[in-house]
């Protein structure tokens, strides 16, 4: 058992931020109060300090490297076929790459970890625990997610080979065969025909039935791409990335859609990241859109993650719901908003302490980082 | 014009309630009660000299990456070479760096060549080269890094840090020019680097990088150098007290650099408290990245220092000094350029302050 002493709560729900005490036991957060005590708990005294739910970044190449290098990507995407849609990219992961650590150093519990951006169709996505030995012990959900890519990276990865897709409407294109061809495979099934298995068909009916996100790599007129197919077939899904939002406002909150913004940071360059406009962020959540922030790591450190928040919160978004773009909604968009997220009876006992407050003061930095109700990580100050 | 009852922080420390008078496109005067034709009510504010980015390419490339004219990748040694002539206006205002509060930059050669040329001063709006100058041939720009490696070794070397190290020393030793043009440019850039009349800019991505530059330039007392990258410079921190270097740090965030090299912002933030000058700067060892990173740094310095105008220093007074044009930018001083920007909060303090402004040479070239 694990007592939180005197810390200043951010619950993350509609409640809003008070003094209190958080009993943690078998992993879970079992009481929220004022005094509590416990016999047989270790206490931990967090007076001064504010107190948040595991931070949580869903949208993460985390360890698809081979030999734990940092910087690089080789294992988030086949690249083999364009349509890669029964690759699982857990298969690719590994949990001693120091990403994982350095996550926890960063307040970071769960990371979902989604395939790269070089196929159209990606492949399938998984939530992972930030510490452990094992990528399929630390795993929390599997199948969280199809993930879908148009624009620059799947054009740059095929073109000149002789084959779809040598341009960017041959990219969109495979996105919408995709789905016209899987669906119609879905409605054969159900109405008992006999059709041959198609294991990269069988990806998209989670997705098709609403039961699972599709997550799609794009920014400015290729979000316009991904609205207009992605509509067509009811589904949920998110935006990645979507720079350039600032001028989709309208198309955006009307598609119900969610976003996942970033990363920050980079120079204008051509065509998609010409325009980084952070403060589409502020505007989609004034809309009511779900955002969310990413450091799309390791392409920039997960140290950043605060520097995103601090970044949003510069280009105008309000600092209490940049708090929830980093826990709650990343945990929604993975299906796991019953799970972690926030700090409620019930949830896992994940929590990063700060010492000030990220986004509202500079300089915070996280203290101690608790997962499953162990101290992970503490700083020593 | 007059800005009235503004929190001012001149960029060297100071911090007063007071006004600040503009005419010409200079501060013409700034104190208590000062008044004027034309009056801005500015309670609530707070003014800071314009930022200075400590040194990047901006300006050297063009979007698609087909321009690379930041390196001059013919030779490893190129001290005759002047930036300058590299700076399209355009490019720098694409960056939109003024949106970030950064009204001048120190513009330097890449990280590819060993002696890639000399470094100038521009201001970060504009479309005329000339009236965007500042200062030019402020520092010579130096590499000790990989990049330099990675470049040259099909293509006459450097292969390995040991000759890299030669051809530094080589180029430092030479005390025979010939008649050219050429040869009497490189002779009056050397001269002037040996003798401590023109810094130079050293990038060093890890403290090995800084301990060979030390070592190689031994002889040359009077050198003044500036160490940028500098992810491990606290490693280094007695030595680089003992040669009176300074340090401009690099980029953190890009490529997870943070957790490749265990950058110690405390241990930074320690040097600079023990009086190593301090700059900021959004290069990192490959590329130069977004406006928006200049103040990410400032960030994790403040998570243990304690004094908010420290870090402003680096971002305004000490490169001012560093490049040797303090007479011009980095402090609200009557004299200097009026390039100043107006906020709502501390922007070194709270994530949430607001830019509201940002004047060069007395225009306002952004507005909230």
């Amino acid at each position: 058992m694990l007592l939180l002493k005197n810390a200043m709560i951010y619950p993350l729900t509609d409640e809003a931020s008070f003094v209190g005490d958080v009993l943690c036991d078998n992993g879970k957060i079992q009481e929220i109060g004022k005094n509590l005590a416990a016999d047989n708990a270790q206490i931990l005294d967090l007076t001064g300090f504010n107190l948040l739910p595991g931070l949580v970044d869903c949208h993460s190449h985390t360890g698809l490297t081979p030999g734990g290098e940092i910087g690089g990507l080789a294992y988030a995407t086949d690249t083999e076929d364009p349509v890669s849609a029964d690759m699982h990219v857990i298969y690719s992961a590994d949990p001693h790459h120091p990403c994982y650590r350095y996550a926890v150093e960063n307040g970071v519990t769960t990371v979902g970890v989604i395939p790269g951006s070089s196929d159209v169709i990606d492949g399938i996505g998984f939530a992972s625990r930030t510490w452990g030995d094992s990528i399929f012990d630390m795993c929390l959900k599997r199948n969280i997610c199809l993930k879908l890519s148009l624009g620059e990276n799947p054009k740059g990865m095929f073109q000149g080979y002789g084959k779809e897709p040598d341009s960017r409407m041959g990219v969109t294109f495979i996105l919408e065969e995709y789905f016209a061809d899987a669906k119609a495979y879905m409605d054969k099934k159900e109405r008992g025909e006999d059709v041959p298995y198609n294991a990269k068909y069988e990806a998209a009916i989670p997705v098709l039935k609403g039961e699972m996100y599709a997550r799609i790599h794009c920014t400015h007129n290729d979000m316009a791409s991904a609205i207009q197919c992605l509509t067509k077939y009811g589904v949920k899904f998110t935006i990645e990335h979507a720079w350039g939002a600032g001028n989709y406002l309208d198309e955006i909150a009307e598609s119900g859609c969610g976003i996942v913004y970033g990363p920050i940071g980079g120079r204008k360059s051509f065509y998609e990241s010409r325009f980084v406009d952070v403060d589409s962020v502020a505007k989609l959540d004034e809309r009511g859109v779900m955002c969310c922030l990413t450091v799309d790591s390791p392409l920039e450190g997960i140290d950043s993650l605060v520097s995103h928040m601090e970044q949003a919160v510069r280009e105008g978004a309000d600092p209490m719901h940049v708090l929830k773009m980093v826990t709650i909604h990343p945990a929604t968009v993975m299906g796991l908003e019953d799970r972690i997220g926030s700090i409620e009876t019930g949830k896992d006992a994940n929590f990063a302490v700060f010492k000030g407050l990220p986004g509202t003061d500079m300089g915070a930095c996280v203290v101690y980082t608790i997962g499953e109700g162990e101290i992970l990580y503490k700083r020593e100050l | 014009m007059i800005l009235k009852n503004a929190t001012i922080h001149v960029g060297n420390g100071e911090v007063f309630q007071g006004d600040m008078k503009i005419a010409d496109g200079k501060i013409a005067g700034v104190g208590k009660e000062l008044s004027g034709d034309e009056e801005r009510d500015m309670a609530g504010r707070e003014i800071f000299p314009g930022f200075i980015d400590s040194g990047n390419f901006l300006g050297t490339q063009d979007m698609a990456f087909h321009a690379k004219d930041y390196n001059e990748n013919s030779s490893p040694i190129t001290p005759h070479l002047d930036i300058w002539h590299s700076i399209d206006p355009d490019e720098i205002c694409l960056q939109e760096f003024y949106k970030a509060g950064i009204t001048s930059v120190v513009v330097t050669p890449g990280n590819e060549g060993i002696l890639a040329g000399t470094c100038a001063v521009m201001k970060t709006k504009g479309r005329n080269i000339n009236k965007m100058t500042v200062r030019r041939d402020v520092a010579l720009k130096v590499s000790m890094t990989k990049e330099v490696i990675n470049v040259f070794k099909n293509k006459g070397g450097p292969k390995t840090p040991m000759s890299l190290v030669n051809m530094l020393k080589d180029a430092l030793g030479r005390t025979s020019y010939g008649e050219s043009y050429r040869e009497q440019r490189t002779k009056e850039v050397m001269d002037a680097v040996k003798a401590g009349r023109m810094p130079l800019l050293v990038a060093c991505e890890n403290v090995c990088e800084i301990e060979r530059f030390m070592d190689a330039t031994a002889a040359y007392p009077e050198m003044k150098i500036i160490i940028t990258l500098s992810y491990e410079a606290d490693r280094a921190a007695e030595l680089i007290r003992s040669r009176n270097a300074s340090v401009v740090l690099g980029d953190t965030s890009r490529y997870s650099i943070q957790l490749q090299h265990k950058i110690n912002f405390a241990g930074l933030v320690d040097m600079a408290e023990k009086g190593t000058k301090f700059g900021l700067t959004v290069l990192g060892p490959d590329m130069a990245w977004g406006r928006e990173m200049l103040l990410w740094n400032a960030s994790k310095l403040m998570q243990t220092c304690t004094d908010s105008e420290m870090i402003t220093r680096m971002l305004t007074e000490n490169p001012a000094e560093l490049f040797g044009v303090s007479d011009r930018v980095g402090m609200l001083k009557a004299g200097m350029d009026a390039d100043y920007i107006i906020f709502e909060g501390n922007p070194i303090e709270k994530c949430g302050a607001r830019l509201l402004e940002t004047v060069i040479n007395g225009e306002t070239v952004y507005r909230a």
